[in-house]
């Protein structure tokens, strides 16, 4: 493994504690780093979070597989016919302009408080993103390849198969990355400050209103690593799938 | 004997809503069955346009194009472009390229026929590909090469060269070359080839086709007599030079 990657992170927690040890920042708000860590073993081992870890991720993946479910089919049919295109555009760059927090009232209308809500907000914020990066990938698929494949005398569904769609995955991969990115935002911010009582993102704003800071901060931490690891895991998928990448 | 027949070919480009500016004009050529022929002019004279015209992927005004008694949409056609980047599918292995026609739902049933014609072509011309490696993993010559056997292989009643060695460096452009010579000697495809290099358009020939600046019209269609098997030594015959010098008097105009 590359040590280098953790050069970044030990110079971050040499600052904070350079930032502690000159007392920068008043402690309340800015505990010990080594303060923290307790508080973070401690937060493990009380299994408890462990629910709050699966259950922000569950929204999380059930977000992005809905966005990615509705968004990659309709972007394919957009991308596809132009003129589609053209009647959706208005609408399409409208509601990718809007932030998802913005809709959220609207959507509580809907879906209510509960689970539905959330993973609604996060699927509105992630299916734009993934509309618009598909219908890129198969507008701008080589046309060359498709002259190849209808001089061989492929059929349309081939040629949109073997070829266009194909041709369009690295651009519908960087659309689901940025989604997913999306997604792990939206469903902690929503776990902050909407019906919850269960969720990293419930967890950190509880402890914030509680002042247990230190734990607050662990709880940061963990939303960050669940962040990390769903993005490595991405990207390792995402690599199987786009072999062809030098 | 099958052949290509193209009389009175026009075709034009709208350039505003009043004017078009008309690219080929009133081309006429007869090509037999088997023939390499290339054709050099300058550079955007519409020797892509008149490829793509026979093609069936570009309409044309007027006139009329046949390859075997069918239209030009009708007849199997296979083409070679300029940018091999840009020509092989990049998720595909060189092996699965190549084979790309056979995995296609009209000649699904003969894929064991495409292994064995690709062993066979491979075997005939010598070449040694890297059959597993990705377009990415191999040099623009063996991409350029793959292209060439991928057309091949589904044998169309017409091969269509749009400058293929074109970005190649010097080297790898006469391998190309001699392999291409190889592969229709061994083959006897019809091959129209276009060039914007006389030397490769005369080494390469049967029968070149100059053409003049826009609009391009045919200049004359000059036998080359040259002896095949042709090598690189002939660059420097007296018969080779000869030819060269009488192409460059005649499209004098066209290229000065």
């Amino acid at each position: 493994m590359n040590k280098r990657i953790f050069v970044g992170p030990v110079i971050i927690v040499l600052i904070w504690y350079l930032l502690f040890l000159i007392h920068f920042i008043n402690p309340l708000f800015l505990p010990a780093p080594h303060t923290v860590v307790v508080s973070f073993v401690k937060l493990i081992l009380d299994y408890s979070i462990f629910a709050d870890i699966a259950l922000s991720v569950g929204r999380i993946i059930l977000s992005f597989f809905i966005a990615a479910f509705l968004g990659i089919p309709i972007g394919l049919l957009l991308g596809y016919y132009d003129k589609l295109y053209e009647v959706w555009e208005i609408v399409i760059d409208f509601f990718r302009s809007l932030p998802a927090l913005a809709v959220f009232p609207l959507l509580m209308f809907f879906f209510g408080i509960g689970e539905t809500a959330k993973v609604a907000t996060a699927v509105f914020s992630c299916i734009f993103i993934i509309i618009i990066n598909t219908i890129y990938g198969v507008s701008h698929s080589n046309k060359t390849l498709r002259t190849v494949a209808i001089l061989m005398e492929a059929r349309t569904d081939e040629i949109f198969k073997k070829v266009i769609f194909m041709d369009s995955l690295p651009q519908i991969m960087i659309g689901l990355r940025t989604s997913l990115s999306l997604a792990i935002i939206v469903i902690i911010v929503t776990e902050m400050f909407i019906g919850t009582r269960v969720g990293i993102g419930y967890k950190i704003n509880n402890f914030q209103l509680t002042y247990r800071v230190p734990e607050m901060y662990s709880a940061i931490i963990i939303a960050g690593m669940i962040g990390y690891f769903m993005n490595k895991i991405f990207r390792l998928i995402e690599k199987r799938i786009i072999h062809w990448k030098e | 004997m099958s052949s290509i027949k193209i009389s009175g070919l026009t075709k034009s480009y709208s350039e505003n809503s009043s004017s078009r500016l008309t690219v080929l004009n009133n081309i006429d050529l007869s090509i037999l069955d088997g023939q390499f022929i290339t054709f050099f002019g300058p550079n955007g004279c519409g020797k892509t346009t008149l490829l793509k015209t026979i093609a069936g992927i570009e309409p044309f005004d007027s006139g009329s194009i046949t390859i075997d008694n069918l239209n030009p949409k009708q007849a199997k056609s296979g083409m070679i472009f300029q940018n091999f980047k840009e020509s092989l599918m990049p998720w595909l292995t060189c092996e699965e390229n190549i084979l790309f026609p056979f995995h296609l739902k009209k000649r699904k049933n003969h894929l064991n026929e495409g292994k064995a014609r690709l062993k066979e072509i491979l075997f005939k011309l010598d070449i040694n590909l890297p059959l597993n490696h990705y377009p990415y993993q191999m040099s623009g010559g063996q991409n350029q090469l793959t292209a060439i056997i991928r057309t091949l292989i589904y044998q169309p009643d017409v091969i269509l060269m749009d400058e293929p060695f074109s970005a190649l460096d010097y080297q790898t452009r006469s391998f190309c070359q001699n392999i291409l010579m190889n592969l229709w000697m061994e083959f006897r495809p019809t091959i129209l080839f276009v060039s914007h290099d006389l030397e490769e358009a005369i080494i390469l020939a049967d029968y070149l086709v100059l053409l003049s600046k826009l609009p391009a019209k045919v200049i004359e269609l000059k036998k080359i007599t040259l002896p095949r098997p042709r090598q690189s030594n002939l660059y420097e015959s007296d018969d080779f030079f000869n030819i060269k010098k009488e192409c460059l008097r005649k499209m004098k105009k066209d290229i000065y």
